[in-house]
């Protein structure tokens, strides 16, 4: 019973997130596209929990269904964006590249995948049942914060530089409107 | 039946493929962005089931740093967009060709 429960739970949040994905993309209403992208989201913290990492899941639920679908659907709602008429208005050209390159990426990944020998190499000891002993949040916390440091302190950097500039695009946008039209 | 590494990165694919997909096809640039999220998310399973089925961590931590830098992508993007709504009264990126003229 217990061996069941767990492919059970992966092919069933699996599923979800796949048949979402596909409601991402096809939707024709923004909106209807964004919530779908949150239910996807939610099944693949799902899939971490199944991994047995459940800081990773948090932080997936915390950060992109919570912060980052939040301001995309804040955006979508802000320019009032209307439903498309069709999904599929590109060119014919771009039409048969984008079939050619979805086809050829599951493709090449799925036969490397099917056809790879399983992982090697060194294992780094963190098995399941030290995980259960320390928790995952203490185990990440200490690799975070010793060996990763710098490159810690480098995400700070990138943000204040994302914040940074969004401001300048924001306060660009106000100042070209002063000048008056054509002044561009 | 024991799950495999194989079928996290399965899954993995599929989605990335959906992603690219959305990417090329779809002309709306918030749907382009969110397919984009999508992407980015099915890379993080691939590093976190690499990281658990090799027992290390590296791969949480990877996972980390692609959210922060997934945050960083959408704020500057969704920025990005309401300046052109305001230029052009539209997000279709295909009417963003500016430089083309």
């Amino acid at each position: 019973m217990e061996s069941l429960i767990k492919p059970a739970a992966f092919y069933f949040f699996s599923a979800v997130a796949v048949v979402t994905a596909i409601m991402v993309i096809v939707k024709r209403n923004p909106v209807t596209s964004g919530i779908n992208l949150v239910l996807t989201f939610c099944s693949i913290s799902a899939i971490y929990v199944l991994l047995n990492s459940q800081f990773i899941a948090v932080i997936q639920v915390l950060v992109y269904a919570g912060a980052i679908m939040v301001l995309i659907i804040f955006v979508i709602m802000l320019l009032n964006l209307r439903p498309v008429e069709s999904i599929m208005d590109k060119s014919t050209g771009v039409r048969i590249a984008a079939i050619f390159v979805f086809v050829t990426a599951l493709g090449v990944s799925l036969a490397a995948i099917l056809t790879s020998g399983g992982i090697s190499g060194r294992s780094g000891g963190i098995t399941d049942e030290f995980l259960a002993k320390t928790g995952t949040i203490q185990v990440i916390s200490r690799s975070l914060f010793s060996e990763y440091l710098l490159p810690f302190e480098l995400t700070s950097l990138l943000l204040t530089v994302a914040i940074i500039g969004v401001v300048i695009l924001a306060k660009g946008m106000k100042v070209r409107k002063k000048t008056g039209p054509g002044s561009e | 039946m024991e799950l495999t590494i194989n079928h996290y990165l399965v899954l993995s694919a599929i989605l990335f493929s959906i992603g690219t997909a959305g990417v090329l096809i779809r002309r709306t640039g918030i749907v382009i962005l969110m397919s984009i999220e999508l992407m980015l998310n099915a890379v993080n399973i691939t590093l976190v089931a690499f990281s658990r089925y090799q027992q290390q961590v590296t791969g949480e931590i990877l996972v980390f740093f692609v959210m922060a830098v997934a945050a960083a992508e959408a704020a500057v993007g969704l920025a990005i967009l309401v300046v052109v709504y305001h230029h052009k009264k539209s997000v279709d990126v295909d009417e963003i060709n500016s430089l083309r003229r």
